[in-house]
Order: C-alpha cells, then sequence, then structure tokens
C-alpha cells in the first residue's frame, strides 16, 4: 500500500488555508486525486515528490518511509521513486525531444524499453522536433515518456489534460493506459474532468473543502460529489 | 593616428567582459534563488556602481588599493603588483564598475525561467552545476547576450573610473581618455577620430541590443 498521510498549512494576511489528505492508495493502479480547486491537489503531489515538505504526517511506499514527521525522516527528491509531469513547461526548450530524452536517462542513454514504449506511442517520428513545434498533447506525452526514463515506480501527474482538448485528452488517456499495461505502475492523476476520471481511474481519493479525505471507485465517489 | 588607445580599449573591454562573465554567473544564480534576507545586501553592494558616479568609485579605489594604502602597499612590495598605472589595475577597476551591467540581466534571466523547468532538473535528479550548463544558462541566451553587450559597451565608455587608476600613460590609455588629451592638446583632428571611431562602435553595439530586443520580443509572442 501506499499510504499519504500528510498536512501542511499555508498562511496569509487574510487566512490560513490548510491541507490536509489522508489516503491510502492502491499500488500499481491509476488513482485519481479529485476536489475542488484550491483544496490543495498539486501540494499534496508536490510534497509526495519532495519538492514541498510537509509540516506533519507520512508518506509511505511499500515498506519504504518517504516522510515521516515522528521519525523525522525527509527523503530527498533524488532518492524517491518518482516521476512527475507538470501541468505545462515540461520539456527543456533548447534540446531536442531525444536530448531531452537522453538528458534524463542513466548515462544519456535512451533505454530500449524506451524506445518501446516510443515506438508504441507512434512518437518516434518526433524525436529530432522541438518542443516549440510539438503541439500541446504532443508535448504531454512526451513529458511522460521523459519521466519514465528515470525507471520510477510511481507516477505523479499534475493535471496534465488541463490545456489539451478532447481529442489530445483521448490519446493521452490511451498513451497512459499502454503505459500502464507494459510498467503496471502507481500512478496519480490530478483532473478536474469527471469523464477523464471515470475512463481512467481504478481508484478515487476526494479532497474535501473541509479536509475530509474520501476514498472509493470512481462511479461510488463522483456520483457522491455531484 | 595613433591605434595605441583603441587597442587599450578593446584589450579591456575584451577582458573585462570575460572575466565578468565567468564571476558573475555563480553570484547571479545565487542572487537569484537565495532565499536569505541578507542576499539583498549583497545584491545592493554589487549593484551601487549602476547609481555610483565613478570618481567616488574612482577615490575608494585608489583610497583602498592605491600606493599610499597598505593593501596597495602588500601587494606592490610582496607580489609586485600594482593596482595603479598599470592595465591590471585598470582590468580590477572596470570589472567593479561594470559588475551591475553583467548582474542584472543575468539575474532577471534566472529568474524568469519557468518554475516547472527549475523543478524538472530537481525531479530528473541533476546536480545544480548539470542543471546551470544544460538548461538554465541555454535558456537564457538573450539575457547572456544583453548582459555581454552591456559590459563590453559600458567599458568602452569609461572615463573618470580609468582616468584615476590609469593616469595618463601610453598602455594605461583607452580611447575615451585620448580624446579628453587631444583636447587638452588643441589637437581636435585627431580627437574627433577617435571620438568618431567611439561613435561608429557605439552605434554597431546599440544596433546589437535593439535586434536582440526586437528577437525577444518576437519570440514572447
Amino acid at each position: 500500500m501506499f499510504k499519504v498521510n500528510i498536512h501542511k498549512t499555508f498562511s496569509t494576511k487574510r487566512r490560513e488555508v490548510v491541507i490536509r489528505c489522508d489516503a491510502n492508495i492502491q499500488l500499481h493502479k491509476t488513482t485519481a486525486l479529485y476536489g475542488q480547486s484550491g483544496v490543495g491537489k498539486s501540494t499534496i503531489l508536490r510534497m509526495i515528490a519532495g519538492l514541498e515538505v510537509p509540516d506533519g504526517g507520512e508518506i509511505i511506499f511499500g515498506n519504504e518511509i518517504l516522510f515521516s514527521s515522528e521519525k523525522n525522516i525527509n527523503k530527498p527528491i533524488k532518492d524517491r521513486p518518482i516521476g512527475f509531469v507538470f501541468q505545462d513547461f515540461n520539456l527543456f526548450p533548447n534540446m531536442s525531444v531525444k536530448k531531452n530524452l537522453e538528458y534524463a536517462s542513466e548515462n544519456s542513454v535512451i533505454s530500449d524499453d524506451i524506445h518501446q514504449l516510443l515506438d508504441g506511442t507512434s512518437l518516434l517520428e518526433l524525436l529530432n522536433s522541438y518542443p516549440n513545434e510539438l503541439s500541446g498533447g504532443q508535448r504531454q506525452r512526451i513529458s511522460i515518456i521523459r519521466a519514465l526514463c528515470q525507471k520510477p515506480e510511481i507516477l505523479l501527474l499534475d493535471e496534465p489534460f488541463s490545456a489539451l482538448d478532447d481529442e489530445a485528452i483521448l490519446e493521452l488517456i490511451k498513451e497512459i493506459e499502454f503505459i500502464q499495461s507494459k510498467l503496471n505502475m502507481t500512478i496519480i492523476v490530478i483532473s478536474h474532468r469527471k469523464d477523464v476520471i471515470f475512463k481512467m481511474a481504478e481508484q478515487v481519493v476526494h479532497l474535501t473543502s473541509d479536509g475530509m479525505t474520501i476514498e472509493g471507485k470512481p462511479k461510488d465517489i463522483l456520483e457522491l460529489s455531484f | 593616428m595613433d591605434f595605441g588607445p583603441f587597442f587599450v580599449t578593446f584589450k579591456l573591454a575584451f577582458l573585462t567582459t570575460f572575466i565578468l562573465f565567468v564571476i558573475a554567473v555563480p553570484i547571479a544564480y545565487f542572487i537569484a534563488f537565495s532565499k536569505r534576507k541578507t542576499t539583498i545586501i549583497i545584491e545592493s553592494v554589487l549593484m551601487l556602481p549602476i547609481i555610483l558616479p565613478p570618481t567616488v568609485l574612482g577615490f575608494y579605489y585608489l583610497s583602498f588599493l592605491g600606493a599610499g594604502s597598505s593593501i596597495g602597499q602588500f601587494f606592490e612590495n610582496v607580489l609586485g603588483f600594482s593596482f595603479t598605472f598599470s592595465f591590471n589595475g585598470l582590468l580590477i577597476g572596470s570589472i567593479i564598475y561594470c559588475m551591475p551591467f553583467m548582474l542584472s540581466p543575468l539575474i532577471s534571466g534566472f529568474r524568469n525561467i519557468p518554475k516547472n523547468l527549475i523543478e524538472s532538473t530537481y525531479l530528473l535528479k541533476k546536480s545544480r552545476i548539470n542543471a546551470i550548463w544544460n538548461v538554465f544558462l541555454p535558456n537564457i541566451k538573450t539575457s547572456i547576450w544583453s548582459a555581454l553587450l552591456l559590459s563590453f559597451a559600458h567599458t568602452i565608455g569609461e572615463f573618470g573610473l580609468v582616468l584615476m587608476i590609469g593616469g595618463n600613460l601610453k598602455e594605461t590609455k583607452p580611447a575615451s581618455v585620448a580624446i579628453y588629451d587631444e583636447m587638452n592638446g588643441l589637437n581636435y583632428d585627431l580627437a574627433n577620430q577617435y571620438a568618431f571611431g567611439l561613435l561608429i562602435i557605439s552605434f554597431v553595439l546599440i544596433v546589437a541590443m535593439n535586434l536582440l530586443t526586437r528577437k525577444n520580443q518576437t519570440r514572447i509572442v
């Protein structure tokens, strides 16, 4: 099990925002993090990745403690088995797609697994293109492949669909499903679109605005929040 | 016409720009990303020459590093190095004077890199030096060119500071000081030749800077 039980408080002059998540995420499945804007979905992912430090709690992946305030453990980003894809600006504009992938790979060599994924997702032909020559959907698909070059066990996707049209979203979902069928990873994805969550997630973690965490199957959770 | 002053001008401008770039990149990176409150003091001190009259800088330079100062005497007696009336002294003064013109575009370039790009390098487990070299610097090329051109142009235009540090020796006299000397000697033709040379160089540099700005604006659109 992937246990995420963390909280963080942001204080501004006007108000205090408490971000809280207490979820048991299923390993080797795709889980959607769902909730209203401002409940802290992105912050939760950032804390899991190590980009931000929780005020307290614990993050335990299998037998590995990534963070524990009680045991004073906070693994640095480089020691966490995590791949991360942001909403935008993931790819380095000065590098071609191939260079981006090589830069992310061990010893700058793109592995056979990644070549197979590129082939399976029809992205091989884009290798010599630069990020500004790609569509939004292609950029996100390449970003996911680049994150996989690090051979992570957990893939975190922070609203990867938000800037995409319906066709590009479908392509991206297809690619994530293809990756999941090959690599059997633990994927956590943030999306505010219920249709997308229904299509790709096996579990939903719903963060409510009053700091509660509700877990369940997409059908149960999303129908509750209608 | 003696081309010596132009040679000194260019030698000073090239060396100042090159050495400043090497020094300024790590300083600019530190200032751009440091969250320490004391950083603002360091940044303010380094940016001071942007508003400080060059004569003030020259005065303190001579007071602290001149032949009459204990530091100046130590370097002269022990290492045989003179901070004044030498090209090396001129170079050090020029580096201090031009620091803000190199730092300012670099700091703003670093600060304008999208946060996601910076964090992507963390997530790909890259070291800071690796990220600076492979990702950050290549993505602030416009800022780098702007910093190089500004520093080069300001070195060419230096007058007060170089006059105070370099005196009126042949090996420390750049074209800007040569104009002043020739005017004093009523050699207007020669002064005009030096002035015209600097005018052309300055115009070319301004055109280059404007081209750079325009290219950058086009890219943003």
